[in-house]
């Protein structure tokens, strides 16, 4: 069997990666222009380490750890530049062409909480939220994505958590429950 | 278990992270006696509600596209690997030069120069060749006055100018 090309082996990380690259990047910087940014960023990165890169299963560690590190310097320059309050539709929570306009300001108001809260954590505590709640990971994942032994990357999980539990108390009373 | 160690262990518990089966039980009991732990065991479900909408976030579908026409997929070698290559055949090529000369000094007699014998054949030659008949010379690409005599054809007119 013919070995895939540079090119081709670059293709298929790209394809492979994509989405959570530019959904990790998302959660991070929380629009979709820096989004598209970052993920760019990242995958020309890999572009760049891809020599190095044999097809190693672990890979997705280091895609995260890559995509997290690469959200939080751009988050650092932004934040020299003046703050968008823009809120993205893929923040709020999925279509319902039943909402009315009411509730449609509501869910605008709880993504805009999430956003001011996600910011408001320390970058290692979203850090953890983001890839265990939105990504999914596993403790022994998010400890190799995030550099770290398994208890670290549950305590600050934990710490994460409980910082969210706070600031979107009322939101959680109000539209979390079910 | 008291409430303090329980909330340690709700995230694990809610995150299907818990191997400790006595640990497990011991939570189960304490949430089953404890409201306030219940209720906090809820937010946590609640948060991440609140969150999932993010799961759904996918890449534009002109990602991948535009990202791959950013980078030269049928690059020619990387630059390094060029001079690499460059640096490599310049190396081999002086070795077998230098080879090559040993090879020639050992295999000629002593005192057998072949490189500085190349060079004074040519000033000999040089210097015993016969010299050009200035007469006729034509220093400047004018052409001569006077042509070279030719034995028997003092004028080689043949009357075509009459």
């Amino acid at each position: 069997v013919e070995k895939p090309s540079r090119g081709e082996a670059f293709e298929a990380f790209v394809r492979e990666h994509e989405d959570r690259v530019y959904r990790t990047a998302r959660a991070v910087v929380g629009n979709d222009d820096d989004a598209r940014d970052v993920a760019q960023e990242v995958f020309l990165k890999a572009w760049r380490a891809l020599d190095s890169y044999r097809g190693d299963s672990n890979v997705r560690p280091w895609v995260y750890r890559i995509t997290l590190n690469a959200g939080r310097d751009h988050l650092r320059k932004a934040r020299r530049r003046p703050a968008s309050s823009a809120v993205s539709p893929e923040d709020l929570p999925l279509p319902d062409t039943q909402a009315g306009p009411g509730e449609l300001a509501e869910r605008a108001e709880i993504s805009r909480a999430i956003r001011q809260a996600m910011d408001a954590l320390p970058a290692r505590h979203r850090d953890a939220v983001i890839l265990r709640e939105i990504e999914g990971l596993s403790y022994r994942e998010m400890s190799r994505a995030l550099g770290c032994s398994v208890g670290t990357a549950q305590s600050r999980l934990f710490r994460g958590r409980e910082a969210l539990r706070a600031l979107l108390h009322s939101h959680l009373t109000k539209g979390g429950r079910v | 278990m008291n409430c303090s160690r329980a909330r340690r262990h709700l995230g694990r518990h809610l995150d299907g992270e818990s191997t400790d089966l006595r640990v497990a039980r011991r939570l189960h009991e304490h949430l089953a006696t404890c409201e306030s732990c219940r209720r906090q065991l809820d937010d946590l479900r609640a948060l991440r509600r609140l969150l999932s909408p993010a799961k759904a976030v996918r890449a534009p579908g002109d990602f991948a596209e535009r990202l791959l026409a950013m980078v030269p997929l049928r690059e020619r070698p990387a630059a390094w690997k060029r001079r690499a290559e460059t640096l490599a055949f310049g190396v081999v090529a002086a070795a077998a030069g230098a080879l090559l000369a040993l090879a020639l000094r050992s295999m000629s007699p002593a005192g057998f120069d072949p490189v500085g014998d190349l060079l004074l054949g040519e000033v000999v030659a040089y210097e015993t060749a016969p010299l050009p008949d200035l007469r006729y010379a034509d220093p400047i690409g004018v052409p001569a006055l006077q042509t070279p005599p030719v034995n028997g054809a003092g004028n080689s007119s043949d009357g075509d100018d009459t």
